[in-house]
């Protein structure tokens, strides 16, 4: 924190981690979470579900829009675990796309192939190298096995945009069934190709789901905030949300947005040689991403 | 239905594409005939008597969302005059990102130096080949010299994240003044550097702008359309208006709003070789500017 209370970006990709994420499409880290962070978010769903009328013990559920039904989950909304990697891609614009709590019992409804992206017209057929939409996954229940309703994905496949299997259950050739202690955290690219595995064991698979993308890419499961709710969060946290009464600020931010993290290195608030007329709202920042494709010769 | 669907209007020439992908920005001339100008004119005129604060030759004048505002400006949020060169870009899931009426008289307010794009994080630092907007411009006005409050742009610069004159009026090595006929309709590329000029005639400068956008990047003057209005378009409009109560719409839009037009080669739905159980509304289909870059071998 500095001097006048602004966060410097928490740490994000290593060079390998960026590595793995370009080539792979999604990276774990495992043992993110400790045994009493499992407890302490593996109450927040609980508590979640039972307050949901609807919901009875031993059934699947999906709550989108967690982030507003839990104090433990809108905590994760700038977690220094993990907020670091989503800026490094999408700067000071970051969103909050969507989040989505899921529990997933024996007989649960999967997901067949899809990627996390608009199908008619692909995030990547604009931006190849990078992805508009990433998902950070927290996994809160052991799946050790198989048939856990287990996440399954092809890497590399967030570079393309067909996969032979879409639209099925069929298993794809080069497949990883995510096998993941509680505790683990998973990063993923929203373009990569994916499944649900069927949940054939007593074992409930419990996790969060937070994904982002640059402000100005909708959102996916609200338009604006409760503005009783956004008074409880943080500074970073209600600049995530971006809940703007008027659609404008989504592509241009008011200045008190601005910086949402200074830098990491400097601890700046702007680029180098800033262009010193240009209000801090309307200055480029560059992102840690673009830094990376420029060093690979992709910029 | 399907003998109901259009059939995608015509879009740009390999030529034209050659011409925006280089410089950012076509002019087409003459594109209205005087009649098609006056009607316009008129349109922006009525909106304009419609706001008692306003004088004419004295009141800077702009409309956001001006599609709701009139009848005829309504009408082209799918002309085919145009909307085929904003379906080669954003295809089946086109969408109005804004539309504007400007009047600028003596005096204007005039912009300084930008693009079409958000600052901090560019839409280029993600796209750099196809825009994720781009602006038809119809010119209503006579606008033959400088200093008649014209679109200045500096050709090629849709390519570059940084210009040396940005936030200011200055001009810029390179820069062009558009001085066109009435008539003119200009297409350009969001992340097109561009100005206003000051007016220092009595003409004021008359036109409408209508962006596009893929509908998953975020409208720009308004959440949602009037039920009332929309009710008074046809499919495709209301389709390329993308007024949906559900944000999750915007990337998975509903079945019944496929496709948006029929291909302009085949008369089809969809692509060649897609499987049947595939639904039309998850159906990739490949734009005309996909085919357009890989054509170019990808370069932009």
């Amino acid at each position: 924190m500095s001097e006048n209370g602004l966060r410097v970006a928490p740490r994000g990709f290593t060079d390998e981690q960026w590595r793995e994420f370009q080539e792979q499409g999604l990276i774990r880290i495992e043992n993110a979470l400790s045994p009493d962070e499992i407890g302490h978010y593996l109450a927040a769903v609980d508590r979640v579900a039972a307050a949901d009328p609807s919901y009875r013990r031993g059934q699947s559920l999906r709550k989108e829009n967690a982030v507003e039904l839990d104090p433990a989950i809108a905590e994760l909304i700038d977690h220094d675990r993990h907020v670091g990697y989503v800026y490094d891609v999408f700067g000071e614009m970051l969103k909050l796309l969507r989040s989505d709590l899921r529990i997933r019992v024996r007989g649960t409804e999967r997901n067949a192939w899809h990627p996390d992206s608009p199908r008619a017209l692909p995030y990547q057929v604009f931006s190849p190298d990078l992805p508009l939409r990433m998902s950070v996954g927290y996994w809160l229940t052991d799946l050790p096995a198989p048939r856990m309703g287990n996440f399954v994905y092809v890497p590399g496949s967030h570079r393309s945009q067909h996969l032979e299997q879409y639209h099925t259950h069929d298993s794809a050739p080069g497949e990883e069934i995510l096998r993941v202690q509680a505790g683990t955290l998973t990063i993923y690219n929203g373009n990569l190709w994916h499944r649900v595995e069927p949940n054939e064991t007593d074992v409930e698979r419990k996790n969060f789901f937070l994904s982002y993308c640059p402000s100005w890419v909708t959102a996916g499961d609200h338009y604006f905030s409760d503005d009783d709710w956004l008074p409880t969060l943080t500074r970073e946290q209600r600049i995530i949300m971006r809940s703007y009464r008027h659609p404008h600020g989504l592509t241009n931010p008011d200045a008190e947005d601005f910086p949402l993290f200074l830098d990491r290195e400097t601890g700046a608030d702007s680029d180098p040689d800033p262009q010193a007329n240009v209000p801090l709202r309307i200055r480029k920042r560059t992102t840690a991403a673009e830094k990376r494709l420029a060093a690979a010769g992709r910029a | 239905m399907q003998d109901t669907y259009r059939v995608a209007p015509p879009g740009f020439s390999p030529e034209q594409w050659q011409e925006f992908a280089e410089r950012g920005i076509l002019i087409i001339e003459d594109a209205l005939t005087p009649e098609g100008v006056a009607y316009y004119r008129d349109a922006v005129d009525r909106i304009c008597a419609r706001d008692p604060g306003y004088v004419e030759g004295t009141t800077d004048f702009r409309v956001s969302n001006a599609v709701e505002a009139d009848p005829a400006v309504a009408e082209l949020i799918d002309h085919p005059r145009h909307v085929g060169y904003a379906y080669d870009l954003y295809g089946e899931m086109l969408k109005i990102v804004r539309s504007d009426i400007f009047v600028r008289p003596r005096d204007t307010d005039s912009n300084m130096w930008h693009p079409d794009s958000p600052r901090a994080t560019p839409y280029r630092v993600f796209a750099p080949q196809v825009p994720l907007r781009m602006s038809v411009g119809y010119w209503l006005t006579d606008l033959p010299t400088p200093r008649m409050g014209n679109f200045v742009y500096l050709p090629g610069s849709h390519r570059q994240q940084y210009l040396d004159g940005y936030y200011s009026h200055e001009p810029a090595p390179g820069e062009e003044i558009l001085c066109v006929r009435a008539g003119t309709m200009t297409v350009y590329n969001g992340n097109l550097w561009h100005r206003v000029e000051p007016n220092h005639t009595d003409t004021v400068r008359k036109n409408i702008f209508i962006a596009y956008c893929p509908s998953w990047v975020c409208a720009g003057d308004r959440l949602l359309s009037d039920p009332t209005w929309l009710a008074t378009l046809n499919r495709e409009q209301r389709i390329i208006m993308r007024s949906y109560p559900h944000p999750h719409d915007y990337t998975n839009p509903s079945a019944e709003d496929f496709p948006l037009f029929l291909d302009r080669e085949t008369g089809a739905d969809s692509d060649p070789g897609v499987p049947d159980r595939i639904p039309l509304r998850l159906r990739k289909r490949r734009t005309a500017a996909e085919r357009f870059t890989t054509d170019r071998g990808g370069d932009p």
